[in-house]
C-alpha cells in the first residue's frame, strides 16, 4: 500500500477521460500539479484507463483511488478507497489513495455530522462497479464471448469454465474504448472481498517511519514561521505593542500587527526564535467588555434561562428532579491549528490540515482578494478534528501573513494558542422532572435545557408525552462542533435521569430501559450490552455497574463496570461498546472509532474541562485540560452487531453520547452517590456532597450501598432538641424502620443504624429533629 | 554551532545551544518525523531515543546533547522492519496518526529496558504518552506483539 499526496506527479493520459470535470477545472488540475506538464509532454507514456475521476488504473496494475474527504483520524482516506476498491474488484495491496483538492469537480468535501461514509457509499459503490463492468466487457470483447461468461477477482478478468485471463492493467488501453455504462452491476454483499474487512489503515506505513505529512510537516522553499501573540480575553485586543526586545532575539524577522489577525504576528525563522520572540514582546491588553464573565456567572444566567421546569401530574407516586451541569470542552487535537500558505500577486498555494477544504479556499480567497480559482488547497493528514477543523480561521491568518510579507509561511497556534481560542462544545445546564406510577411507569418527563445548540434529543424510549424545552442566555464564549455535539450533553441527561427513574422505581436499570424500547435495532444492541458485560453477576465489594444507550448517528450501548476503593479512588474496569451502525466497511475503523469515542467521554467526565475566569480561558494544555492516558483505561471492548443492512450509519461520533452516562451510573452503583456535574475531577468522591433532598442540614452514610449495619453521621443546621427520629421508607413511602439517636449542643449526630431484612434497592433514609428534616437516598445490596 | 549524532549520523546545527531539540530536528534539519504536541513535556508526542532511553524532545536543549546518541522515528528504519513499526502496521493502531512516532518511541525505549513486558510494564512506560484518539488498546496489543516477534 503506497499513499499520494496532492504534490505526486499524476500522469494524465491522452486515452484517459474524466466525467463530471468542467474544462477550466481540467486545466487547473493539470496545471497545479508540478512536474504534471512535464509528464505530458512525451507521447505515450501510458495509456490508463480513467473511467471517472474516482478511480484509475495504470497498465502495471497500480489502481489509484482518490478520496476528496480529509481524514482526520476518522479514517476515510481507507474506508472511501475500500469501498470503490471492492466495487471494482482490484488487489487492495496494489491500490493507492490520492487526495482531491477542492475545485476539478470535487464537491461537498467538507467532514463532520458522521457523513463521510453515509454520504459518499452510492456514488463510490457505483464508481468501482463501473471499472469492474469495464472491464468485463473490455475481456469479452476481446475474447469474442459473452459478458456472462467473465468473472474478475483481485484484479484479473477470467474467462468461466475456461483458462484465458487477463489483468486489468493489460486491458486498460481496450476498456478505455467502451462507453462508460450508466447504471453498473454492484456486487451483493456476500461477493465483498474488502468491504467488511478489517484493514490497516493505508497511512500507517507512513506514520510509522515518520514520513506522513500533516500540516506542520509541510516544508517550502523560503518558508518562515509564524505564530501570534494572543488577547487573554474573550473579546480582548492590543492596546499597545513594544516589540524592540523581541526583535533582538535571534532569528525573529517581524513582530508586529497584521490586518484582519487578531494580537500580534511573529514571523521568525524557525518555531523556536518565534516562540522566544513572543516571550519577550511588551504588550498592554485591552481586556475587553468581558472581564466579569466567569463560569460561575455562565451557570446562573443558564439557571435563569432554564427558570422553572413543567411539573409531572400531581397524582404520579414518586416525583424526582435532577439538575446537570456540563462545561464547555475544547478539542485539543494533538497537532495544533495550522497552515502553510505561499500567497503570489495574482496566484495562492495552501497546505491545510482541515475538515473544509472548500473553506479554506473560501478564506484564502477572501483573505487575499485572490479568485478562488488561482488558489490551490492541499490537503494534508490532520493530527485530530473532532469538529474544530471546520473552522477555517487559522487559513485565513496563514493566507494573511504570507501575502503581507511576500513569501510562505506556517503558522500554528502554540498549544496554550489553540487552547484558548477554540470554539467549545458548549456548556449545558439540564433540569429533569420525572414522574412514577405506583407500579414504576414513567408518568412525566419534562427537559428543559441550554443552550438550544446543535443536535437534537433521540431519547430512543417510548415515553408518554415527553417534553423537552431549550432556553438560550448570552455567553461570550465562541463555540462550535465537538464530536457528536448536542448530543454530548443532552443524552448525559437524559442516559443519567432514566436511570435514576428506574432507582426509584426500585427496577433494574437495564430491565427498565429495555421496557421501554420498541423491538429492533436499538432494543438489540441494548441487549447485546448486558449480556456482554454478564449483567446479572455478583460483583466484588466497591465495584459498580451501569448502563446507556443511544440512538444518535448509529445504534449505541455501553455497559461499565467500575470499582471505588475505601480513599475514593476510582478505577475503570471493564468496558462494553455494542454498536449497530449498519453495513460495516472496515472493522478496524469502526472498532477505533467506538474506542476513541469512549475515551473521549470518559476523559470529558472525569478530568477535562474548560473554566471561564476574568473573561478568559483558564486552561493552558494538557497539564490542566487532562486527557485520560493508558493506564486510566482497560481494554475498551467493542462488539459490532452483525446487520443486514445494505448501507453504512454515521461512525464518527456515535460512540461518544452514551458513554459518559454509562460511566457515571456504574459510579452511582458502586457508590450510591450521583454525579451530576462534570468534570468529576480525581478526588471525585470527597467533592460530589451527599444528597440531601431536604437539606436543613447535613448527612453522611456510610457505607452506602448498605447491607445491615450502616453509620449515619451530620448536622442539623438548626437542632431545638437533643434528639432525633430516624425513619428509613421505601420508594412508596413505607415506612420499614423507625428508632430515636441523640444531637450533641451543636446538632450533630453519629449513631449506628439498623436495616431490617428488605429487598435490594433504593430507600429513603429520614431524620428529624422538631420540624427540622434531613432526607437522603440509601442503597441496599 | 552544534554537533549532534542524530540516527547514526553526526549532524552540525547552526542554532543556540538552549534550542529545544524538536525543534532542531523540526525546522533545522527538516527532519519532521518527531512531532510538536505541546512544547511542556506534557504528551509525549516528540518522544525520541536519547543513548536509549526515551526523552521529550521539546524538553531537551540540544546544548546537552553533545555527547549523546539521538534516535528519532526516522531511526528506527526506512523500510518499516523494525519489530514495532511491523506490528503498528499489523494491529492498524493508528487514528489520525500524528501521536504515533513518540508512542512508538516510548515503546521502543521500553523494549530496550524489557523486552517481555507485562500489561503493567506498558501502561506505566506509555503513561507519558496522550493519544488524543483514543488508541491505547491497539497501543498495547502492537507492544505485546513486538516483544513477542
Amino acid at each position: 500500500m503506497e499513499t499520494l499526496t496532492e504534490n505526486t506527479p499524476v500522469v494524465v493520459s491522452r486515452r484517459s477521460f474524466l466525467l463530471g470535470m468542467s474544462a477550466t477545472g481540467f486545466a487547473l488540475a493539470c496545471t497545479a500539479i508540478p512536474g504534471a506538464s512535464t509528464l505530458l509532454a512525451f507521447p505515450e507514456v501510458t495509456a490508463s484507463f480513467e473511467p471517472n475521476m474516482w478511480v484509475k488504473i495504470d497498465p502495471d496494475g497500480t489502481v489509484t483511488i482518490t478520496v476528496a474527504k480529509p481524514d482526520i483520524g476518522q479514517g476515510v482516506r481507507t474506508s472511501l478507497a475500500m469501498i470503490v476498491a471492492d466495487e471494482a474488484d482490484v488487489d487492495w495491496n496494489k491500490v493507492k489513495v490520492r487526495q482531491a483538492s477542492p475545485g476539478a469537480g470535487y464537491s461537498n468535501m467538507g467532514v463532520g455530522g458522521s457523513g463521510s461514509v453515509t454520504g459518499s457509499h452510492n456514488t463510490l459503490r457505483k464508481a468501482g462497479a463501473t471499472v469492474r463492468a469495464m472491464m468485463i466487457s473490455a475481456a469479452a470483447k476481446q475474447w469474442g464471448i459473452a459478458e456472462s461468461n467473465c468473472t474478475t477477482s483481485n484484479g484479473v478478468v477470467s474467462e468461466k469454465n475456461g483458462t484465458r485471463t487477463l489483468t486489468y492493467g493489460e486491458l486498460t488501453d481496450s476498456a478505455a474504448a467502451i462507453t462508460v455504462p450508466s447504471n453498473p452491476t454492484q456486487k451483493v454483499k456476500a461477493n465483498f472481498t474488502i468491504m467488511g474487512k478489517r484493514i490497516s489503515p493505508v497511512d500507517t506505513p507512513d506514520i510509522v517511519r515518520g514520513t506522513a505529512k500533516y500540516g506542520l510537516d509541510v516544508r517550502v522553499p523560503g518558508m518562515k514561521y509564524a505564530i501570534l501573540a494572543l488577547p487573554p480575553t474573550i473579546g480582548g485586543g492590543v492596546q499597545t505593542v513594544d516589540a524592540s526586545e523581541a526583535l533582538k532575539v535571534k532569528g525573529v524577522i517581524k513582530a508586529e500587527r497584521v490586518s484582519g489577525i487578531p494580537g500580534v504576528v511573529i514571523l521568525a525563522d524557525n518555531s523556536y526564535a518565534a516562540i522566544k520572540g513572543k516571550e519577550a514582546l511588551k504588550i498592554t491588553w485591552n481586556l475587553g467588555n468581558n472581564t466579569a464573565i466567569d463560569s460561575a456567572v455562565l451557570l446562573e444566567r443558564m439557571k435563569t434561562a432554564v427558570g422553572t421546569v413543567a411539573d409531572v401530574p400531581a397524582n404520579s407516586a414518586i416525583k424526582i428532579q435532577a439538575e446537570y451541569h456540563l462545561p464547555y470542552i475544547a478539542h485539543a487535537t494533538m497537532e495544533p491549528m495550522n497552515c502553510v500558505a505561499d500567497v503570489k500577486a495574482s496566484s495562492a498555494e495552501v497546505w491545510a490540515p482541515t475538515q473544509s477544504p472548500e473553506g479554506v479556499l473560501s478564506a484564502v480567497a477572501s483573505a487575499t482578494g485572490i479568485a478562488s480559482a488561482n488558489i490551490k488547497v492541499n490537503v494534508t493528514l490532520a493530527g485530530g478534528g473532532f469538529g474544530r477543523r471546520s473552522n477555517t480561521e487559522y487559513a485565513s491568518y496563514a493566507a494573511r501573513i504570507s501575502k503581507q510579507y511576500g513569501l510562505p509561511v506556517l503558522f500554528m497556534y502554540t498549544r496554550t494558542d489553540d487552547m484558548r481560542n477554540d470554539g467549545y462544545r458548549p456548556a449545558s445546564y439540564h433540569v429533569m422532572k420525572g414522574g412514577l406510577d405506583a407500579s414504576g411507569n414513567i408518568t412525566g418527563w419534562n427537559h428543559k435545557y441550554t443552550p438550544g445548540s446543535m443536535g437534537s434529543n433521540p431519547s430512543p424510549y417510548v415515553i408518554t408525552s415527553p417534553s423537552t424545552t431549550s432556553a438560550n442566555y448570552s455567553s461570550p464564549v465562541p463555540t462550535g462542533a465537538w464530536r457528536s455535539v448536542g448530543h454530548s450533553t443532552a443524552i448525559f441527561a437524559n442516559e443519567c435521569f432514566i436511570d435514576e427513574l428506574a432507582v426509584a422505581a426500585g427496577k433494574d436499570p437495564y430491565q427498565f430501559r429495555r421496557n421501554l424500547l420498541p423491538a429492533g435495532r436499538m432494543r438489540d444492541v441494548l441487549d447485546e450490552a448486558a449480556n456482554r458485560i454478564n449483567w446479572t453477576r455478583q460483583l466484588p465489594k466497591g465495584w459498580g455497574r451501569g448502563i446507556a444507550c443511544t440512538n444518535a448517528y448509529s445504534s449505541v450501548a455501553h455497559a461499565i463496570e467500575v470499582s471505588v476503593s475505601d480513599a475514593g479512588v476510582l478505577k475503570i474496569e471493564r468496558v462494553v461498546c455494542v454498536v449497530d451502525c449498519g453495513l460495516v466497511i472496515n472493522i478496524n475503523g469502526v472498532e477505533a472509532q467506538m474506542q476513541g469515542a469512549a475515551i473521549d467521554a470518559f476523559s470529558t467526565a472525569l478530568k477535562a474541562g474548560i473554566t471561564i475566569d476574568k473573561g478568559g480561558i483558564k486552561q493552558t494544555g494538557f497539564a490542566d485540560f487532562e486527557w485520560l492516558r493508558m493506564n486510566d483505561l482497560p481494554k475498551i471492548e467493542v462488539y459490532i452487531m452483525s446487520s443486514t443492512s445494505s448501507s453504512p450509519s454515521g461512525m464518527g461520533e456515535a460512540g461518544f453520547p452514551s458513554a459518559s452516562p454509562a460511566l457515571c451510573n456504574a459510579i452511582f452503583n458502586a457508590t450510591g452517590k450521583r454525579i451530576r456535574t462534570l468534570p468529576i475531577q480525581k478526588t471525585f468522591l470527597t467533592e460530589v456532597e451527599t444528597p440531601a433532598l431536604k437539606d436543613e442540614g447535613t448527612i453522611a452514610v456510610h457505607p452506602n450501598p448498605i447491607s445491615e449495619m450502616f453509620t449515619i453521621s451530620g448536622r442539623f443546621d438548626r437542632a431545638t432538641a437533643p434528639e432525633m427520629e430516624i425513619r428509613i421508607t421505601n420508594l412508596l413511602g413505607n415506612t420499614i424502620h423507625q428508632a430515636t439517636a441523640g444531637i450533641n449542643a451543636n446538632g450533630e449526630f453519629s449513631t449506628p443504624v439498623y436495616m431490617p431484612p428488605s429487598a435490594d434497592g433504593v430507600y429513603m433514609l429520614t431524620v428529624r429533629c422538631a420540624n427540622a428534616t434531613i432526607t437522603t437516598k440509601i442503597i441496599k445490596q | 554551532m552544534v554537533s549532534l549524532k542524530i540516527n547514526g549520523v553526526v549532524r552540525n546545527i547552526d542554532a543556540p545551544d538552549d534550542m529545544p531539540l524538536l525543534w532542531a530536528l523540526r525546522d533545522v534539519l527538516n527532519m519532521t518525523g518527531t512531532k510538536y504536541g505541546c512544547g511542556a513535556g506534557d504528551c509525549g508526542a516528540c518522544t525520541v531515543l536519547v543513548n536509549n532511553d526515551s526523552a521529550r524532545a521539546c524538553q531537551t536543549p540540544i546544548g546537552s546533547l553533545t555527547d549523546a546518541e539521538v534516535i528519532t522515528i526516522e531511526g528506527l528504519s526506512t523500510d518499516n522492519s523494525h519489530p514495532l513499526q511491523k506490528a503498528w502496521i499489523e494491529v492498524g493502531v493508528p487514528q489520525c496518526g500524528y501521536c504515533q512516532a513518540g508512542q512508538i518511541m516510548s515503546a521502543a525505549a521500553l523494549l530496550i529496558a524489557n523486552p517481555k513486558p507485562t500489561d503493567a510494564d506498558i501502561d506505566e512506560a506509555m503513561r507519558h504518552n496522550i493519544c488524543r484518539c483514543g488508541t491505547y488498546t491497539n497501543i498495547r496489543e502492537a507492544i505485546h506483539r513486538a516483544s513477542v516477534g
